[in-house]
């Protein structure tokens, strides 16, 4: 069983022993084919696959479909105009009328297929009807289309002329099962349709990339890339945002759900629309018009893109799906040890003692102890050092449930702690450092800060950090001055980089876990901030600060790399936040408007496209952060959240905040939720940073890989 | 390739599980960081090219002394390499810096 290539016009449904094949493996058989083979061959594929499941015949003779007349499909996958009428007449049917821009009617070479299948509309009873009718038989005939992007896909017209039906399939969609049947059998060719069209998408990403270096390299203007890296990484985030969602669903299909495979497809159709343009754009006029690939991929792309549906039919099928809130399916998942922490009551409770202090002033240290015997500040820390043992997904959860009450302040504190300090310690700390400091954390003794940034920069902290550490006798004297530390002012424990060796760059740097109470160590006054309400921030001055051997995080030299490696976490919280946020200030949006939005179809259609982007979101930061550290994407996966998700978060927010207009003067949770969206671009690096990290990251390696095929 | 699966060039699973850092292991380490197959991959490109910063070499060397449980000297690495340089010694300079590992944190 061969799921690489099923040939070149096979069918994806069915291996040889006639064994169907899971949807996530013909997803992945679909993948394969959009790398191997002309896009028309997989649009054949699906569609042929589709008309041999309805048919329920193995030989998969029937590859054209026609489906348009369908009401629930919602126009799109392989959309038609068709206008076929079935009569019954002296005993026997026939089928009268025009099916348009059919797909999957020419076979390689331009033979025409054996069979097509049709919707048509049953004259006597009115309902819609699934019939084949043979290519050959008198009545029938088809007129190909020339002039089609996808080649291999052969469109083309079917006149019928009474021609005669084929009566043992005609079946009546009145029929429930069989209706049900249906509409689950396209439900998951639309997805497969979605699969291929991000595949393409990606591969078309591929070929700009490779084209763009190649040249930069050539010419030796390696500049120009700079120039075009905001391009990039938007084209390659909504790539691997869609994919990721389109997976998200493929990979849970257990219950086929028409409304979810719509959502994927337009979500994939806008999504490939905008990368074909960037692209585009990427390549520049001449390169684009004369590489004949990257044209008739774009074409390709926005063919398909057609194919997957009209967007404003797609949105038909999302309004009646069940707007479920996201947030509550993983809390409701989380073990007993969490029950306490999970739930919205928790937050119900503590939010207003939270905010009770002066919304403008910051969190006191007594706060962190209550928030300790609610479990939230040990959310991740194994059990064996009294803490809740969460996956970070699933604390994560706890913090996005958080938002929606608008603790954006709350929850960077927390998340300081969880993201950066406590896997910082945990992973390279001494027994002696987890006994003592996570095991505090997590019970809301102790609050921990980082502090990385310098004010000479805080992202490129290779050439930032100016902070010195010196061994002595007992340990080590560490001076210099640290600013914008989350939790700085109260902190009882500051995890410090410093420079340990001036010559060695970024081996040059050390991690420390310095008590606040060390002599030298000061924590100055919090920073009055307009945004992060209730999010203690500011400076950490060391002026000859003696600290022990004892305060060693991990081995002298790696520290930049173990804080390099952990930022990905903390970009990854900043992203789910950020979700978590706009997905707040939808549920505001609606709730503020009630009944009005439902009224007025051009907002009713915005927060359905909102509810979509932060599905997809969400979808993917969740897939991202419960992935395996060492796969191939890790790295540019969590700089692709804190960029393009940020970005996606930040403008649904904008939108709501539109929407609502004057009257988020009356609701306090969304003007703060508004209000602290600016942030999330700011920390765990600004986004432009970011977005030069990616983009070096996607471009990284293309040397290496073109000059190994040069050769 | 730029977007390999997921799960796809795992260095740990392409490469055999034994302990020591040898230069395939290595280099499979890189490749993935680059999400490259280790195959596509030209030993004589500087680093500069390759697109490797310091701190991408930073992280890689801290990988590298995890996945193989082994002591590499930051300031001996530090001092030898250079944007110039070629993967090839690079790779080289990684294993030859190795330490058997001292006191590890309990």
């Amino acid at each position: 069983m061969d799921l690489q290539i099923m040939g070149r016009y096979e069918p994806v449904v069915v291996s040889d022993s006639g064994a169907a094949h899971s949807l996530p493996q013909r997803a992945t058989a679909i993948q394969n084919m959009v790398r191997d083979l002309p896009f028309g061959a997989c649009v054949r594929s699906i569609a042929g696959g589709l008309a041999q499941q309805l048919l329920n015949d193995p030989s998969g003779a029937a590859n054209a479909l026609t489906a348009s007349a369908f009401p629930d499909l919602s126009g799109g996958l392989f959309a038609t105009t068709s206008s076929v009428q079935l009569i019954s007449r002296d005993g026997k049917q026939i089928v009268v009328g025009r099916a348009e821009h059919v797909p999957a009617l020419l076979e390689p070479g331009g033979t025409i297929t054996d069979r097509v299948l049709l919707t048509a509309t049953d004259v006597e009873s009115g309902h819609p009807v699934l019939v084949v009718a043979s290519t050959g038989a008198p009545g029938c005939s088809v007129h190909t289309e020339p002039i089609v992007p996808l080649e291999g896909a052969g469109f083309g017209r079917v006149d019928l002329d009474h021609t005669p039906a084929d009566l043992a399939t005609a079946r009546s969609l009145a029929d429930p099962a069989w209706h049900a049947r249906v509409i689950a059998c396209i439900a998951e060719a639309r997805l497969l349709m979605a699969h291929a069209t991000i595949a393409l998408a990606q591969r078309v990403i591929a070929v700009t990339v490779d084209h763009v270096t190649g040249r930069a390299f050539r010419s030796g203007r390696l500049a120009d890339l700079q120039v075009i890296r905001h391009r990039l990484v938007e084209a390659t985030g909504r790539a691997r945002v869609a994919a990721e969602y389109a997976w998200s669903v493929t990979d849970d299909w257990r219950r086929a759900d028409p409304a979810r495979a719509a959502a994927v497809a337009m979500h994939a159709a806008t999504a490939v629309s905008d990368i074909g343009e960037s692209c585009a754009q990427l390549f520049g006029g001449s390169g684009y018009l004369s590489d004949n690939w990257i044209s008739s991929a774009r074409d390709n792309v926005a063919a398909a893109g057609l194919l997957l549906g009209d967007l404003d039919r797609l949105r038909d099928c999302l309004r009646h799906k069940s707007s479920e809130r996201q947030i509550p399916r993983d809390v409701a998942k989380l073990g007993r040890a969490a029950d306490q922490c999970g739930s919205a009551d928790l937050w119900q409770r503590v939010a207003p003692t939270i905010t009770r202090w002066d919304p403008k002033s910051t969190l006191p240290h007594e706060a962190y102890k209550l928030l300790g015997r609610a479990g939230l500040t040990g959310l991740t820390v194994p059990v064996e050092y009294g803490g809740q043992g969460l996956e970070q997904w699933h604390a994560l959860s706890v913090l996005r449930e958080a938002m929606r009450f608008g603790l954006a302040g709350l929850c960077t504190s927390i998340g300081a702690q969880s993201a950066i300090a406590l896997p910082l310690l945990l992973m390279h700390g001494t027994k002696q450092q987890r006994e003592t400091y996570v095991r505090g954390i997590a019970s809301g003794e102790l609050v921990a800060a980082v502090a990385v940034t310098e004010d000479s920069g805080g992202s490129d902290l290779v050439n930032a950090v100016r902070t010195w550490a010196e061994p002595s006798d007992s340990g080590w004297i560490i001076n210099g001055e640290k600013a914008f530390v989350t939790n700085g002012p109260i902190a009882d424990i500051v995890l410090v980089l410093a420079r340990t060796n001036r010559a060695a760059g970024a081996l040059g740097m050390t991690l420390f876990a310095v008590p606040a109470h060390s002599p030298g160590c000061h924590g100055l006054p919090p920073l009055s901030t307009t945004v992060l309400h209730n999010s203690p921030t500011g400076r950490v001055v060391f002026h000859d600060c003696r600290v022990t051997h004892d305060a060693l995080v991990g081995r002298v030299g790696y520290g930049l790399a173990y804080v390099s490696r952990v930022l990905n976490l903390e970009r990854l919280m900043v992203a789910a936040l950020a979700v978590a946020a706009a997905s707040a200030c939808i549920e505001q949006t609606s709730d503020c408007l009630g009944a009005e939005h439902a009224m007025d179809p051009h907002i009713a259609a915005e927060l359905i496209d909102a509810r979509l982007e932060v599905e997809a979101c969400d979808r993917f930061v969740e897939r991202v952060v419960k992935r395996p550290a060492a796969s191939a994407v890790a790295r540019l996966d969590p700089l692709i959240a804190k960029s393009t998700v940020v970005d996606l978060a930040q403008q649904v927010i904008r939108r709501c905040r539109r929407i609502v207009g004057a009257r988020i003067l009356s609701r306090e949770v969304l003007q703060r939720l508004v209000a602290d969206a600016a942030v999330f671009s700011v920390y765990g690096g600004t986004s432009e940073t970011v977005r030069d990290a990616a983009a070096a990251l996607i471009v990284s390696g293309a040397a290496g890989s073109l000059e190994s095929r040069d050769e | 390739m730029y977007m390999p699966s997921a799960n796809s060039l795992d260095p740990m699973t392409s490469a055999d599980q034994s302990s020591e850092a040898s230069y395939d292991r290595v280099k499979a380490i890189v490749a993935n960081r680059l999400r490259l197959h280790p195959a596509h991959l030209n030993d004589d490109i500087s680093l500069e090219r390759l697109g490797l910063d310091s701190v991408a070499l930073a992280e890689i060397l801290v990988t590298v002394a995890e996945s193989y449980t082994v002591e590499i000297a930051a300031e001996t690495v530090a001092a030898r390499v250079t944007p110039v340089m070629t993967l090839r010694d690079l790779i080289d300079t990684f294993c030859t810096s190795v330490q058997p590992e001292q006191s590890d944190p309990p």
